[in-house]
């Protein structure tokens, strides 16, 4: 312990003023785009607000019952979910194999195969909802014509059309998306379980599968916990992929919550209404929060 | 002579597994650069030989892509550059000085990094218009340094953690006051965490639809993203111009992966496991 003199504690408080200076910039772009955004959200969801009316008046708690007994905002919280967890189910499939796989000894030219694995991430969003939009083309698409030639299809097909293989190539869009992302997290969570582990197992009999359910998975668990549920989130409120690929349709077939969101408050300018989903969005978003924040003190407490 | 077998068979199922990761790649590049003949060809070729510029040339003579283009580049230089400088700020603050405020500040941050952006798109819109910072470049980049700043902050502090209190200590000793041992020691050591960081943030904002599709509304203040998905909903668009554009979209983080793939895959970690 230091002796505190009178200097050193006028030094050590223009020293954390100083640190409160410095981290202050960060905190104010937060305030101006987060915090004041909401309030005012907040504030406006019980107004009627639209650019286009003379007067703005308080209308209570209308526009969230008028969302609440909303069937398509039911339907789109739905579909948020069945697109979320699927995606996220085969994202996280599809990155243990590939992490597995690209991790063998055996393989040759591994570096080669990982950089050519993390590439679909590198594809901006707009990109990725155009090409696959153009391979299932109903007249041009290059995969109806593979399937023709397999034997899977009889002939081409609508697919984007049809709202059920709409949201099927919505999701295989957003798999093959975000795939990249889970095979990183779990190459760099494979390489970082110990050998020995692996040569106690093998010396005691057990086999691959084995070792891989008891040692590997177990291993990898946290790390799926933590940025799986911040993934969840992403995904649930993933706006681009949907809008750009099929703008919710056909009709509200692929209208996921972040798309009925945008609809409802830009179609007609209901900003009232808008805000309103906002906040309730907000409320949804908040569990999410205590479950992630709760997922990081569980692998904290795992790892030190 | 098992093993080599299966090391034949690990080979040939790591190549049959890439080719659904690659293809869509490859087919974009090359329905990009079809004939405009060969594009419509029915059924379609997987390998064609028709190769043309028409497309790309199109684009930029008559679609005005190099306006978006510069749209993109200016917002994305400029915002990153932004972003890195108050991540640094608040990463060194983070790392060096003792306050009460420094957790909460902290926690601001991590719950930042989780915010969807959609849940504050409406709400920004409406202050922004009131704000009559719609249409404007500078509304926009703050909100892009709000959202990208996050990761930012954890990178450089997981970077800043690793230099050893003695050496700052020494620094001061030495004369250096404290501010002076960012630019002297912290960022030196810190740059690939920076140069990490600065990759990641310029390609998050430049591939940004939402935001910029929000709160730009004239035609020519658009950034690539929002003007190619505009040409893809446009009836009278061909799918060869609409493809050629959506590659042009690709080219930054096409760089990137040639010339800069380590830090590349370093931010993809940082930013996966954090």
């Amino acid at each position: 312990m230091e002796r505190r003199t009178g200097t050193l504690d006028r030094k050590i408080d223009r020293m954390s003023l100083q640190g409160m200076l410095l981290y202050l910039p960060a905190v104010i772009v937060i305030c101006l785009i987060i915090v004041y955004p909401l309030l005012y959200a907040l504030f406006m969801s019980f107004t009627n607000y639209r650019p286009t009316l003379r007067e703005t008046s308080m209308v209570g708690f209308s526009n969230y019952i008028k969302i609440l007994s909303d069937s398509s905002f039911w339907g789109a919280m739905l579909r948020s979910l069945v697109f979320t967890f699927s995606s996220l189910g085969l994202q996280i499939v599809f990155g243990l194999a590939l992490a597995q796989l690209f991790n063998h000894p055996d393989l040759k030219f591994r570096n080669l195969f990982r950089g050519l694995a993390i590439m679909p991430w590198l594809i901006p969003t707009v990109s990725v909802a155009l090409i696959f939009k153009w391979m299932f083309n109903d007249l041009y698409g290059i995969l109806n014509y593979l399937m023709v030639d397999i034997g899977i299809l009889d002939s081409p097909k609508a697919w984007m059309s049809n709202g059920t293989t709409a949201m099927v190539i919505l999701i295989i869009a957003n798999v093959w998306r975000g795939t990249p992302l889970m095979f990183t997290m779990f190459l760099a969570g494979l390489q970082g379980i110990p050998r020995d582990y692996y040569e106690a197992a093998t010396v005691d009999g057990a086999s691959a599968w084995k070792q891989y359910i008891k040692i590997t998975l177990p291993l990898l668990t946290p790390v799926i916990m933590v940025s799986g549920v911040l993934r969840f989130i992403w995904t649930f409120n993933f706006y681009d992929l949907p809008w750009v690929m099929t703008g919710g349709g056909p009709g509200e077939a692929t209208q996921t919550t972040p798309v009925y969101a945008y609809r409802t408050a830009f179609s007609a300018y209901r900003l009232g209404e808008g805000s309103a989903i906002s906040i309730i969005l907000f409320i949804v978003l908040l569990g999410f929060a205590a479950l992630y924040f709760a997922a990081r003190k569980r692998q904290g407490s795992i790892y030190n | 002579m098992k093993r080599k077998q299966k090391a034949v068979c690990i080979n040939l199922l790591a190549i049959a597994v890439i080719i659904p990761v690659v293809f869509p790649v490859y087919w974009l590049v090359i329905s990009a650069l079809q004939s405009p003949e060969s594009i419509i060809s029915i059924p379609p070729s997987l390998f064609p030989h028709d190769f043309s510029p028409y497309f790309l040339k199109k684009v930029f003579t008559e679609m005005n892509i190099g306006q978006y283009l510069f749209n993109s580049i200016m917002l994305s230089v400029v915002s990153t550059f932004l972003t890195l400088f108050i991540a640094c700020l608040a990463a060194f603050s983070y790392t060096v000085y003792r306050y009460k405020a420094k957790e909460a500040f902290s926690r601001m941050i991590l719950f930042v990094h989780m915010f969807p952006q959609i849940l504050i798109a409406i709400p920004l819109y409406m202050l922004m218009s009131k704000l009559h910072l719609i249409n404007s470049f500078p509304g926009l980049i703050i909100c892009y340094i709000a959202f990208e700043m996050p990761i930012c902050v954890w990178t450089m502090q997981s970077y800043f953690e690793t230099i050893p209190r003695e050496l700052v200590d020494a620094a001061e000793i030495d004369g250096l006051t404290r501010l002076q041992t960012l630019p002297r020691i912290f960022l030196p050591v810190a740059l690939p965490g920076l140069a990490a960081s600065g990759i990641m943030t310029f390609i998050g904002i430049w591939n940004n639809f939402l935001l910029a599709n929000t709160l730009l509304i004239d035609d020519a203040k658009k950034t690539l993203p929002v003007i190619v998905a505009d040409f893809a909903s446009r009836e009278s668009m061909m799918q060869g111009d609409v493809l050629a554009a959506s590659l042009i979209v690709c080219i930054p983080s096409f760089l990137f992966a040639l010339f800069a793939q380590r830090y590349l895959v370093g931010g993809l970690t940082t930013g996966a496991i954090k």
